[in-house]
């Protein structure tokens, strides 16, 4: 094993054709990941079918590169811009764009860089180590026990309620309504769609993430434009201090950056969640376990921490099922199938005896990359946070755009952006009577989840709802949901999560 | 002064929708003269995309001009037949149409489509489909599996991802007089993976989907559903030589408008015909496990328009027509 790893390292960094491959995939993620609705999984749809033509080991790393690269990518504009680049960075706006109007964006950006690397390392370890029984592990979640698990999940929303727990139920059901547009699951026929083919198959989860969270910002600037208040977008840092982040800052966030990475990796390898849900997890337990959980929401470095941990843990992470088991965690994974498929191997148990060599490249690929993260992010960050202290006449218009070409680019499709425009409308009165647009996502990147292991799990048992108590899995999520309602009314009461 | 500035804000923002939405298309007297779009009817990177590129290469060099591939993925595989129709019938834009959006989605939602709207260029694969239960199943027999589905008056649950799949266990369920519950995945390998961590029996799958996991011994083969044993697994009956005359096929095909010319429609049939023979498209149908099978134009469009009717008998039985 660990011959074969230091020879997959070798492959990488002896041959300049691979690491170049490696670099333009890091390079591509970055880019894509940080123009709001270009994604990361675009980017690797992106370079599929340049693989054709590629080394096995070539087209991996590339790949990888991009899913990692994009991922982070998408907290740059979080951090600069308050909108996220990438769905996985959504949970990252709330602190990093704080941070960022208090001229704090290079600490924010060094923050998210320092936790994304530390989550996608730590899950790279889980991988080469324990990919197997992890797998094996995960096979046992069920439809009754996503279910549960999902229950567990919508309580996440109690922390992204803000002020008040009512308005933040009521954003979450209006997501969770959101979600069930398109086809019914279970029976295929089309609901709540008006009998217009654009919602038949469903409202996409970056339009509504870009119109609801992003273009909903554009409406709030041109209010502020009108009443006359130009300014530069963001302040420059007020001391050297805000723009380097110090090892002392990492440290103190070291629990919550390893309790992240765990959430991260645990989602990851469970198929069908996927990183978005990773990182609200994440953030939400590092609310609830902070010494300072009044910061959060205010410019919080352990938000960002929690959330880019989070998030990019799953990159790795959802290899597991994919090489252990020939299942793919996310959609993400689902394209790498494809692309191991091109090279004549298919992804699974088999993968080991048939082609190790591969496989010991992707995983250094992959350990590689954000070491070129680092590189890439420490040598432009500069013209990343020059940019965002242009005026917001400047900055805004430009935003309006990539959203626009972000969001149309996704199916080449212009009632997309007409979708758009309404959640941006929505998102905007949401903002002014103070409900939280991150609830109604929540609600909506659940919905389906929710509905389909639901549905599963009563087609099984014949409808008999006791299904959902039937192993300790269950049990195990119904006690922490109970914890979780527990903690978040217990200190409502105390003021402590009083935003 | 700042009044003006909110105004270049909102004008600034008008005219980048109005660039965003411009876009124009010439017309040529030879065909073809100008580029071909392939229209696919999924998203970039899965099976059928891969193999619809791998196609456009090969058919550039017969039809002299360069073919590009559009991904239009949604609606269950509807939006880019539905895109493809909607242009304009000149031959410039063909399609690639899959078997359940054509022949069976169309029943269960409102499209503007039946098989009836197209001219076919050739079918060019055909899905494999097995009947497979986890290795350590009492099940040895599909014969077994009925009986003890026999035993559950609720029925028995099984997995798979969409149609025509299920229209196999309803019909051995008729036949047989038992119960089989269908629960639909998003994948194949969703499917395969309900059976695996042994929530559901049993699974009706696509074999590139159920492949590995045979080979590795961790599910066992009860039967082939196609009409024919399967090339990877020869010694598995088919459900008609184990007395159930049932069996499933489904295709990939090339189609355009009915409105196309015929002289156009013959070029490209000829020229898609050379693309079928050549090696590394053929190698890519090898490498993503579907059996490459040249069917013609002709003969593809009566296999979609059966399957239509077919499958409105079959969906009205199981109760889920729209």
């Amino acid at each position: 094993m660990l011959d074969l790893m230091l020879n997959g390292f070798a492959t990488i960094l002896f041959s300049p054709t691979n690491l170049m491959y490696l670099f333009a995939g890091v390079t591509l993620g970055i880019l894509m990941g940080s123009i709001p609705g270009l994604t990361a999984t675009m980017a690797i749809a992106l370079i599929v079918p340049l693989t054709y033509y590629m080394e096995p080991v070539q087209s991996l790393i590339m790949l990888m590169g991009a899913f990692n690269g994009g991922t982070f990518g998408g907290s740059i504009s979080a951090i600069l811009i308050g909108t996220p680049g990438t769905p996985a960075a959504a949970a990252t706006v709330a602190d990093g764009f704080k941070l960022g109007l208090a001229g704090k964006a290079g600490k924010a950006i060094k923050m998210a860089l320092m936790a994304s690397i530390t989550g996608c390392l730590f899950s790279c370890i889980v991988l080469i180590l324990v990919a197997e029984p992890v797998a094996r592990y995960a096979l046992k979640f069920g439809p009754a026990e996503y279910t549960v698990l999902m229950v567990f999940s919508l309580t996440i929303n109690g922390s992204a309620a803000g002020k008040s727990i009512i308005k933040g139920l009521i954003g979450g059901s209006l997501g969770l309504l959101f979600g069930m547009v398109g086809l019914d699951p279970i029976a295929s026929i089309p609901r709540f769609t008006f009998d217009q083919p654009i919602l038949s198959s469903g409202i996409d989860l970056v339009v509504m993430l870009i119109g609801s969270l992003a273009f909903s910002e554009v409406l709030v600037q041109i209010e502020a434009v009108a009443k006359g208040k130009v300014k530069a977008h963001m302040p420059p840092p007020q001391s050297p201090d805000d723009e380097r982040l110090s090892f002392k800052e990492y440290w103190t966030n070291i629990r919550t950056i390893v309790r992240s990475a765990f959430i991260g990796c645990g989602i990851g390898a469970l198929p069908g969640l996927g990183p978005t849900l990773a990182a609200y997890v994440g953030y939400d337990i590092a609310k609830r376990n902070s010494k300072h959980p009044e910061e959060f929401g205010q410019g919080s470095l352990e938000g960002v921490a929690a959330a880019e941990t989070a998030n990019n843990a799953v990159c790795g992470a959802n290899l597991i099922p994919l090489l252990a088991l020939g299942v793919p965690g996310d959609t993400v994974a689902a394209i790498m199938i494809g692309a191991f498929m091109v090279q004549g191997l298919t992804p699974g148990p088999m993968i080991f005896r048939e082609a190790p060599e591969v496989v010991a490249g992707l995983y250094a690929g992959l350990i590689l990359s954000n070491l070129l993260l680092a590189v890439l992010v420490l040598a432009f960050y500069r013209v990343f946070t020059k940019v965002s202290q242009l005026e917001t006449t400047i900055i805004f218009p430009a935003v309006f755009m990539f959203c626009t070409i972000g969001v149309y680019a996704l199916n080449q499709n212009v009632s997309d952006l007409w979708l758009m425009m309404l959640f941006a409308v929505l998102g905007y009165i949401m903002v002014k009577l103070d409900y939280s647009p991150a609830t109604m996502m929540i609600g909506f990147i659940l919905s389906p989840l929710f509905e389909v292991n639901l549905r599963q799990a009563l087609i099984i048992s014949s409808n008999n709802p006791s299904i959902f108590f039937s192993t300790p899995i269950t049990w195990f999520f119904w006690v922490i949901t109970i914890y979780s309602i527990f903690t978040i009314t217990r200190s409502r009461r105390k003021g402590k999560l009083v935003v | 002064m700042k009044n003006k500035k909110s105004w270049m804000l909102v004008a600034v923002c008008l005219c980048l929708i109005m660039v965003v939405s411009g876009c124009s298309q010439k017309k040529a007297e030879k065909f073809p003269s100008e580029p071909i779009t392939l229209i696919v009817n999924y998203g970039g990177g899965g099976g059928t995309d891969i193999t619809a590129r791998a196609l456009a290469k090969a058919v550039e060099p017969f039809l002299g001009v360069p073919v590009t591939v559009v991904n239009k993925a949604g609606g269950a595989g509807t939006a880019g037949i539905i895109e493809m129709k909607s242009k304009k019938p000149d031959g410039y834009s063909v399609g690639v149409v899959t078997y359940a959006p054509l022949a069976i989605v169309p029943h269960q939602m409102k499209v503007p489509y039946t098989p009836e709207d197209f001219k076919y260029i050739m079918g060019y694969g055909i899905y494999r489909y097995g009947l497979a239960v986890k290795k350590d199943s009492p099940y040895k027999t599909v014969d077994d599996l009925v009986k003890a589905a026999a035993a559950k008056p609720d029925g028995m649950a099984f997995s798979a991802s969409g149609y025509p799949q299920p229209f196999v266990m309803q019909k051995i369920g008729a036949l047989k007089n038992v119960k089989f519950n269908y629960v639909p995945t998003k994948s194949g390998s969703e499917a395969a993976t309900a059976v695996l961590g042994g929530h559901v029996e049993v699974t009706i799958a696509v074999m590139a989907d159920l492949m590995q996991f045979v080979k590795t011994g961790e599910l066992r083969l009860l039967a082939s559903v196609s009409s024919d044993r399967l090339d990877i697994s020869p010694n598995t009956p088919t459900l008609k030589e184990l007395g159930y005359d049932i069996a499933i096929n489904s295709y990939m095909g090339i189609g355009v408008s009915k409105n196309v010319p015929d002289d156009r429609l013959k070029i490209l049939r000829e020229a898609f015909a050379k693309a079928f023979k050549d090696q590394a498209f053929q190698d890519i149908m090898k490498k993503t496990s579907v059996p490459a099978k040249y069917i013609d134009g002709e003969e593809f469009g009566k296999l979609c328009s059966d399957g239509y009717k077919e499958s409105e008998q079959n969906l009205k039985a199981m109760g889920v027509k729209k």
